[in-house]
């Protein structure tokens, strides 16, 4: 699969550029969806520390924002639930950045050599 | 005859090579901006049956229509997510706010509480930088005969802060916040391709 560095590689690329929102997709991609809360202690056991709900809530924007994940909303009377998914679209770029990689690692190109 | 020789050297094709290589290094540029303002216009309301002439006035539907023009225009544009019913301390807002990967901060302030939090955040010399005040024009200290403390808050800002700009959603006197917004954010990539922060 051929990965046309356009602007929305670049918004998915500044997305993940968080070690925390690098650990909810990681988690995600291999278990999705999964609920705000099932994130929330997914982190907090990861790293050791707490995350407040207004942080999670700030980086899971910022990755729906940049079409790496979806948000499904879900209300009833008491109170709104969240799950979250990787999009297609994500996905398959990174998937493509991941082939990509990996090539380079084998084939190191002269630009890389630099 | 040095200059001649160097001219000669910027062909079309080089140009164009130049050219292309500065527009995607400007493509690469996605700042990401966070929006602050208004939660629901009306909570006993649900906001998305609202009429569209009281969305023209509605800071919360302003706040949500600059936060889809940004993310359609290459930035990453996030507010404070009202759908999760989260309560945000401004404190917890502060510490967003002062994370070095937010490049500007948008704010459509709509009560007296929001202009105390506005003042906070810009004695905060972290976040002082990045905030961009949007102000209806109406009630603008340029535009306005009015001593409310919201005016004051304004004045005390425009005079030491600088960056509070006057809107008009309808596009007749002013400009939109998308406008605004869009200009802004087209000169700070430029800016940031100029000036690329040290750890890039």
């Amino acid at each position: 699969m051929s990965l046309k560095p356009d602007i929305k590689v670049m918004r998915m690329i500044k997305a993940l550029d968080s070690s925390t929102r690098m650990q909810i997709v990681s988690l995600i991609v291999n278990a999705s969806p999964v609920s705000f809360t099932g994130i929330q202690e997914h982190l907090e056991a990861v790293t050791g520390k707490t995350i407040s709900k207004g942080t999670l809530a700030y980086h899971l924007d910022i990755l729906v924002q940049g079409n790496i994940l979806m948000r499904e909303l879900s209300r009833n009377p008491d109170r709104t639930y969240s799950t979250y998914e990787t999009t297609e679209e994500a996905k398959k770029t990174l998937t493509a950045l991941g082939i990509l990689i990996e090539k380079e690692k084998k084939e190191p190109t002269i630009h890389s050599l630099n | 005859m040095e200059d001649e020789k160097r001219y000669d050297l910027i062909d079309g094709n080089a140009l164009k090579k130049i050219y292309d290589e500065l527009r995607s290094r400007l493509n690469n540029i996605v700042p990401l901006v966070v929006i602050c303002g208004p939660g629901k216009c009306d909570p006993e309301e649900d906001c998305t049956t609202c009429e569209p002439k009281k969305k023209m006035d509605c800071m919360y539907h302003q706040r949500n229509a600059l936060k889809t023009t940004l993310n359609d225009n290459g930035c990453i544009a996030t507010t404070f997510e009202e759908d999760l019913e989260l309560e945000y301390a401004s404190l917890q807002e502060q510490i967003i706010l002062r994370e070095p990967e937010v490049d500007i901060v948008f704010i459509f302030p709509d009560s007296r509480g929001s202009a105390a939090e506005l003042l906070q955040f810009t004695r905060d010399p972290v976040i002082r930088p990045k905030v961009r005040v949007l102000v209806p024009h109406q009630y603008h200290p340029l535009y306005t005969e009015s001593e409310s403390y919201l005016t004051s808050v304004y004045q005390e800002l425009m005079a030491t802060h600088g960056h509070v700009y006057p809107y008009d959603s309808r596009n007749e006197l002013h400009r939109t916040p998308e406008f605004i917004a869009l200009m802004m954010m087209g000169a700070y990539r430029l800016y940031q391709l100029a000036h690329p922060p040290e750890n890039a």
